[in-house]
């Protein structure tokens, strides 16, 4: 009965089309629709359809400027021009090539938490991990802007010089911020602290918000991508941030992130 | 010949959710060869096109699309889910125990200056305490809201990425659609659109199994898992 009815109605009043829509095809098609086609067009692995192989050896250049979000260059603005050249130039001069396993990405979920009653947003930092044989997962390297939960990493603590002769008497006033009593060789990261405050059920996850991922493998260079939904040809995962850095500043800017 | 009787035997017993093919194209490490990935993929497009032809019967206001021949489309809807969209075991490979119980499969909708309401969550198939993503359309269709037709319309191009093995001979993977959906007033006029970025999780398993005559076939069983959408106008 119910093969007979669906044979009986009309096929446009189902109102479905796949791949019928010109425009829809070539907004799908050039669209970075993923981490993993990002990696493979900087690659030049993939070509986006909107650009042509001329044969003068640029191919991979022009596809690792087409990642970029060019709506941030502003016109006559030549100093980010020169900078994504020059990024360019590097990247492919060192022949790097990103994959999703290679060391030097970092995912950074930007997360709304319950606290105390409040919505706050804390940032988690996951990397991807080989568990065994050829298996790999996410896991959490590190976090950051804990300081909304009250996280005080200044070390003004005081414990008298005479202390030690007093059984520590003065231990007290450590309770509850013993962060400012930390030794200057102590390490404390804000994982641990947001890992001890979800244990003890003050700390609630509600939900990832976004989702950006922070790149290190171009010498000289940090670029972080996000998705830049839009109705043309630049549209999809893109390089929004591209600066230029020396080791030791690349080193802090990913301390910085793992909130150590 | 005989071979592809055999094949096309077992297509015709078993439901679209899965397909059998030469158990030689698999290589030594258990990974998915390049055949394997394509043919996966074909496959995966065809059970997303089955989706939102069903999603489009839930949501059509003509009136021949009875209440009945509706709820026949959301089951046949749900048939394309992880359990059906009833409530699941998560494994974690590394223990090989149970983890975690998932409620169900579920739409994700992102609230849009247009519709703040819309909760970012929605299970496909409703339980006691929520009404489903499914039944909800079906709900918005008996509605007087001002739209005489709806179309939906996806792109040709169906990416799905990042085929990883989480255990032996068992594969996740992601499909991405671009979908237009367009409602029509009573006067012809588009009275809401959107164009929107779907991201749907995808499970695969192979099996080795016996065909009645004796032959090995590498049988794959897809089903799909939570819908992300995401905004792209």
């Amino acid at each position: 009965m119910t093969l007979l009815l669906l044979l009986t109605v009309p096929a446009t009043l189902r109102a479905q089309s796949w791949g019928s829509n010109p425009e829809l095809n070539a907004l799908a098609n050039n669209m970075v629709k993923s981490l993993n086609e990002f990696m493979h067009r900087f690659n030049a692995d993939e070509v986006p359809p909107f650009i042509t192989d001329d044969g003068s050896g640029n191919l991979r250049r022009k596809c690792i400027v087409s990642l970029f979000d060019l709506e941030q260059v502003p016109n006559g603005e030549s100093a980010l021009a020169d900078r994504i050249t020059d990024f360019t130039a590097t990247a492919i001069g060192n022949d790097i090539r990103l994959d999703i396993t290679s060391p030097g990405l970092y995912a950074e979920a930007r997360c709304r938490f319950s606290y105390k009653k409040k919505d706050i947003m804390l940032n988690l930092i996951l990397v991807y991990e080989n568990f065994k044989e050829d298996y790999w997962c996410w896991r959490i390297a590190g976090a950051n802007g804990l300081e909304a939960t009250g996280l005080d990493t200044t070390r003004n603590g005081y414990i008298s010089p005479v202390d030690h002769a007093m059984s520590f008497t003065e231990l007290e006033k450590a309770f509850p911020n013993t962060s400012h009593f930390r030794s200057a060789d102590s390490h404390m990261d804000q994982l641990s602290w947001l890992s001890a405050l979800a244990q003890s059920g003050v700390l609630k996850f509600e939900g990832c918000e976004a989702v950006v991922y922070h790149f290190t493998q171009v010498p000289g260079y940090l670029f972080t991508v996000s998705m830049h939904p839009r109705k043309n040809i630049n549209t999809g995962w893109l390089i929004h941030d591209l600066a230029e850095t020396t080791d030791i500043g690349k080193q802090a800017f990913i301390n910085q992130l793992l909130g150590r | 010949m005989k071979k592809q009787t055999l094949t096309l035997s077992l297509g015709l017993l078993l439901s679209s959710t899965i397909f059998a093919q030469n158990v030689n194209l698999v290589t030594e490490n258990g990974k998915l060869t390049e055949a394997e990935q394509e043919e996966i993929t074909e496959r995966i497009k065809v059970k997303i096109e089955d989706f939102v032809r069903y999603q489009g019967d839930l949501a059509t206001k003509s009136p021949e699309l009875t209440p009945a021949v509706k709820n026949a489309s959301k089951q046949k809807a749900l048939d394309l889910f992880v359990e059906k969209g009833d409530p699941y075991w998560e494994m974690n490979p590394i223990t090989g125990k149970k983890e975690r119980l998932n409620s169900g499969v579920k739409m994700w909708i992102i609230p849009s200056k247009k519709f703040p309401e819309v909760k970012k969550w929605k299970l496909m198939k409703g339980n006691a305490k929520s009404v489903g993503y499914l039944d909800g359309l079906i709900r918005r269709s008996q509605r007087s809201d001002g739209y005489k037709q709806i179309v939906i319309e996806q792109a040709d191009a169906v990416r799905v990425d990042t085929f990883r093995e989480v255990a032996p001979n068992k594969f996740e993977a992601v499909a991405y659609v671009v979908q237009h959906f367009c409602g029509y007033s009573s006067d012809g006029f588009v009275r809401y659109e959107d164009y929107t970025l779907k991201r749907i999780k995808i499970y695969i398993e192979r099996k080795a199994e016996i065909t009645p005559d004796g032959n090995a076939v590498m049988v794959y069983y897809i089903l799909l898992g939570d819908i992300q959408s995401d905004d792209i106008w």
